[in-house]
């Protein structure tokens, strides 16, 4: 329970989307879902944006629009239909991992030409951040942003049940980390008091485990869907003796209190250990803000490693925009190392380049230390154009196995079949 | 039960004018009064669930959102949400906007539906019934599949980015409120009509002067769900309009959607400010479900 | 002879008559379906015989294959039909008898019918994403209040509800009657129109309460259980908003809540597949045209017009 008489953190912004706009400039328009009221990402976007005008005051206007999606899922319903009628922005925000997909279908300005002019190089960012951001070798967006995953732990549980909550003192074999997790478990007859572990709340995704594992979901040559690696296959095994181990009902039953993003099972004290994104430190600062916790690597097995994968957003010009040369003069201003460190520093986000993710203020907080010492290690998801059906794929399977519906290696083989043949089409 | 219970002993005893028969013709009334209550009040509070836990949780400090098992009278009240949720976004401006739209688009359904409807239901003229399973046939193609087609002709007519593409489209009809209205239409006794026409009444007259009149409660109903659709239409807005400040309140509610969070005080706050229009709407609507038909004309029927 | 084709002449000027106001009446509906309705259906009946990416222009003709893919060969296409099937068929039933009985106590002349009658029509007001995360909690097996209160008042263990493949389903249909408020106020207009005539026609022939709501108020408002009916078939196979929230679109669990047009819109907004999503929505029309030309056909022997009837 909380003691402390809550205090609202948050400011509340002006705004600031209805003021007036100034006549004679070139307006052009800045899609993107995420909501100019949102601290901690969105809001800094506009200010960019507001940033840009200002420079460019008489010649250029952005105008920066919000353009959710149906119940917050990834469509990107608003972006499709005006590329099928020929009318898109001159600019978007845009979930990087799919810019493969959409890049392979032409929708997306190929900007190779103009980032070499302007001195862009692959060598400035993380490798996975630029692997998402092409297509057989041809440029269609500039990183922005990035987050990536690791495990968080609540020491006062770790207390409680005799175990030492040190972060130097964590162990990174699996076995042991299984039996800590059955350790911090508290049952009160026959239902869940507290779990020290699920496997696939939070950020628990095929893909954070098959990594871990040692799993390779793609191969980079050839191109080819490997997700029926049998290293991947054993990170499923190992799911499934979760499901089997606690009881697939109850802990589902007692996972579905924290389904969505309705819950924080680690805030209401229901969960000991979660694997979850960098962004937790802030959510932990709002809404759990007495909670003693510690940020370790995610245990692997043996053959395994130490791993985290990494998404974040990127900006592109749509195919088709009006004026392709005010929208390069935009993205090309906020992908510059300048505005993404800008945006990073304000919103704990971190940045794609590499030079400016060695800045100390990355590394003050102890527990974002542990996220930017894993980015050199970190993935991405496969950059292909079957990216988002692969995404959806593993969630669908996680759910198949662990209900026992389908065996790991049927489900891993399902995908690997069904994504290779929609593979033939872009090869 | 109770009151079937009652019944059944009415029947084989009427003759006898029992003791039972008097008492329950003296307090029949009271007897079904009582009876519904106790219906209707443990349902009403099921119902009322949802709405309890929205004020409740609008009224919550920020860590007791995600407590477990929910609080459901949060400590303190935080009353200070609800200004809080009314400033974080453009909140009249929007409500403004959907209004606007809302006023509009009901214009244009009653304006264009119930004629329609009288085709359909009063007069017989070939090809009626083919164009009517045509209309129901319209709702059953999913809109995912012909939002795109239909967008592209709004952009090719430049519409695109006004209100007229949420607004024109009601002036030509909607299947389901034709539908509807055919079904309220088809109620009312031919002998009415039929005994207009032989009296000479033109088409126009009968339709504006006998049916009209006689549907309010249905073109209230038509009111209150084309409102209650503008207040949540959420796919058209997003794909037609491209301006924040032409933007709907549904639009606006996704504001207090954060990247990995959800501003759930403020959204259920904001949700309770924009559920008391309809409110009042409805209470209106309901009002003219009270009055039956009592019209002269209906006596012989 | 003469008198013969007389009447045939008098017939036909009726029956152009007609034609000119049916026409006339019906022109608004008639310019909408030509100016907003035509092209988007023929539009999407051509993507189905596509390969069509939205994203990408050209569009691959491939036949049938959308279609024989889908049925023959896809497994989730089956699941999410039956899904949606097994929804349709119990929510529609169960909403028409709960909406018809609250409609008739709401219809009672007793104290505070307008407050029962706003409370009723509330849940319709709350945004589906509230109600989602409601339902969420409240049908919690270890701590939702529906659980405990089974415990507490009768010491039944309760089910798993959402958290179960074998629940999941019939609990979002216990879900959907909470909205059932929308279809009362049809009903509620509805009542309306059923004369008090007939009432006291029926008070007369010695009539008990039960008799005249079996024999007169529901028979007067079967055009509106028949419109219910109809939009129920409609509506519940493309029901989608709050299986989505609950499940966050994946379905969980085990696919359980997977529905129809879940799959739709995945596949055209997602993975950009339009021409196969075009192809599940026509063959969804297929198979709610079929069900409602069924209903249709019953109708006769069921419904009830008044306008009718002296025709």
């Amino acid at each position: 329970m909380v003691k402390k008489t809550p205090t609202k953190q948050r400011i509340v912004p002006n705004p600031p989307m209805m003021e007036a706009k100034p006549a004679g400039a070139l307006k052009i328009a800045f899609w993107s879902p995420a909501s100019q009221q949102d601290v901690s990402g969105g809001e800094k976007l506009y200010l960019l944006t507001d940033r840009f005008n200002e420079k460019h005051e008489g010649e250029l206007y952005v105008e920066y629009v919000f353009t959710p999606t149906t119940a917050g899922t990834q469509m990107v319903e608003k972006l499709m239909t005006n590329i099928a009628a020929g009318t898109p922005p001159e600019a978007a925000y845009f979930d990087r991992f799919i810019v493969p997909s959409w890049a392979a279908e032409g929708s997306l300005t190929d900007i190779t030409e103009l980032a070499a002019q302007a001195g862009i190089k692959e060598d400035d960012y993380f490798p996975f951040a630029w692997q998402e951001a092409t297509w057989q070798g041809q440029l269609y967006a500039l990183p922005f942003d990035t987050d990536d995953r690791a495990l968080y732990y609540n020491k006062a549980h770790f207390e409680e049940a005799g175990l030492d909550p040190d972060e130097k003192a964590f162990p990174t074999s699996i076995e042991e980390f299984d039996a800590m997790a059955e350790k911090l478990t508290i049952k009160e007859g026959p239902r869940f008091k507290r779990m020290g572990f699920i496997p696939w709340s939070g950020q628990g995704w095929l893909y954070s485990y098959g990594w871990t594992w040692g799993g390779h979901f793609y191969d980079p040559d050839t191109l080819e869907v490997t997700f029926n690696d049998p290293k991947i296959v054993a990170a499923c095994e190992w799911l499934l003796s979760y499901a089997d181990k606690y009881g697939i009902e109850n802990v589902e039953s007692f996972a579905q209190a924290f389904g969505g993003e309705a819950q924080q099972p680690m805030m209401a004290d229901l969960l000991s250990m979660e694997y979850n994104g960098d962004w937790m430190i802030t959510q932990f600062k709002r809404w759990g803000p007495d909670i003693n916790y510690g940020v370790v690597p995610m245990p692997w097995p043996e053959g395994g490693r130490a791993a985290t994968w990494a998404g974040g957003w990127s900006v592109v010009i749509p195919k088709g925009a009006p004026n392709l040369e005010a929208g390069w003069e935009f993205i090309s201003w906020m992908g510059a190392p300048e505005q993404v460190h800008w945006f990073c520093k304000e919103t704990s986000h971190i940045p794609t380049q590499t030079a400016h993710a060695e800045d100390p203020v990355y590394v003050e907080d102890p527990h974002h230390k542990v996220f930017m010492d894993l980015l050199p290690v970190a993935n991405c998801r496969p950059p292909l154009p079957v990216g988002n059906y692969l995404w959806n794929a593993q969630v669908e399977a996680r759910d198949l196995i662990i209900h026992g519906q389908k065996t790991p290696q049927e489900a891993m083989d399902d995908i690997t079949e069904e994504a290779n043949k929609q593979m033939e089409k872009y090869l | 039960m109770t009151e079937q219970a009652v019944q059944q002993a009415v029947v084989p005893s009427r003759r006898q004018a029992s003791a039972v028969v008097r008492f329950w013709r003296r307090y029949q009334s009271v007897i079904r009064e009582v009876f519904s209550h106790l219906v209707l009040v443990p349902l009403a509070i099921i119902f009322m669930i949802p709405f309890f836990w929205m004020v409740s949780t609008s009224l919550k400090p920020d860590t007791q959102i995600f407590l477990w098992p929910p609080v459901w009278i949060p400590k303190p009240f935080m009353w200070s949400n609800y200004p809080e949720a009314l400033s974080f976004i453009p909140f009249w401006a929007y409500v403004k906007n959907t209004l606007v739209i809302a006023f509009f688009a009901i214009v244009g359904a009653l304006f264009s539906c119930p004629p329609v409807a009288y085709s359909f239901s009063r007069i017989p003229w070939a090809g009626r019934d083919t164009l009517f399973m045509m209309t129901i046939a319209t709702m059953m193609l999913p809109y995912q599949v012909t939002m795109i087609p239909l967008f592209i002709i709004f952009s090719r007519v430049g519409w695109v980015g006004t209100y007229l593409p949420l607004i024109v489209p009601h002036f030509f009809g909607g299947a389901f409120y034709i539908f509807l209205l055919r079904q309220f239409f088809m109620t009312i006794p031919a002998e009415l009509t039929d005994a207009a026409r032989i009296d000479g009444a033109s088409e126009l007259r009968i339709y504006s002067q006998l049916i009209l009149p006689l549907s309010k409660p249905a073109l209230a109903t038509i009111t209150l769900f084309e409102f209650l659709a503008r207040w949540r239409d959420f796919l058209g807005p997003l794909i037609y309009l491209n301006t924040p400040e032409k933007y709907t309140i549904s639009l606006g509610l996704q504001m207090y959607r954060m990247e990995h969070s959800t501003e759930w005080a403020l959204l259920m706050a904001a949700s309770i400010v924009l559920t008391a229009p309809v409110i009042i709407l409805y209470f209106f609507v309901q009002r003219t479900f009270i009055q039956g038909i009592t019209l002269t004309g209906l006596k012989g029927v | 002879m003469r008198m013969f084709s007389l009447e045939t002449l008098r017939v036909s000027r009726i029956a152009r008559r007609n034609l000119f106001y049916g026409v006339l009446f019906a022109s608004p509906w008639l310019l909408g379906i030509i100016l907003f309705i035509a092209y988007p259906v023929v539009a999407s009946l051509y993507y189905s015989f596509t390969e069509y990416s939205v994203l990408n222009p050209v569009k691959k003709f491939v036949g049938l294959s959308n279609y024989t893919n889908l049925i023959f060969k896809d497994d989730v296409f089956r699941r999410s039909l039956y899904n949606s099937v097994y929804y349709a068929v119990f929510s529609i039933p169960l909403g028409i008898i709960v909406g018809v009985g609250i409609a008739m106590m709401l219809n009672m002349k007793i104290k505070g019918q307008a407050v029962y009658r706003t409370i009723y029509f509330l849940p319709v007001l709350i945004p589906d994403v509230a109600m989602a995360i409601l339902w969420i909690w409240v049908f919690n097996s270890q701590y939702g209040i529906v659980n405990t209160l089974l415990w507490q008042l009768f010491h039944i263990q309760g089910p798993g509800w959402l958290a179960s493949p074998k629940w999941s389903k019939p609990t979002v249909i216990l879900m959907s009657l909470w909205t059932v408020g929308q279809a009362v106020v049809t009903y509620l207009a509805s009542l309306q129109d059923v004369p008090q005539s007939l009432y006291d026609a029926a008070e007369v022939d010695g009539a008990n309460a039960l008799q005249k709501t079996w024999h007169v108020t529901i028979p007067m408002i079967t055009p509106v259980i028949f419109f219910n009916l109809i939009m129920g078939i409609i509506g519940s196979l493309q029901y989608f908003t709050i299986a989505y929230v609950i499940t966050g679109g994946d379905g969980r669990p085990g696919q359980s809540l997977f529905f129809y047009a879940m799959y739709l819109y995945r596949n055209a907004f997602a993975f950009f597949k339009m021409g196969v999503a075009s192809a599940q929505a026509w063959i969804l029309f297929i198979v709610v045209l079929i069900a409602t030309l069924v209903v249709f056909r019953t109708s006769a022997r069921w419904v009830y017009y008044g306008g009718e009837e002296a025709r």
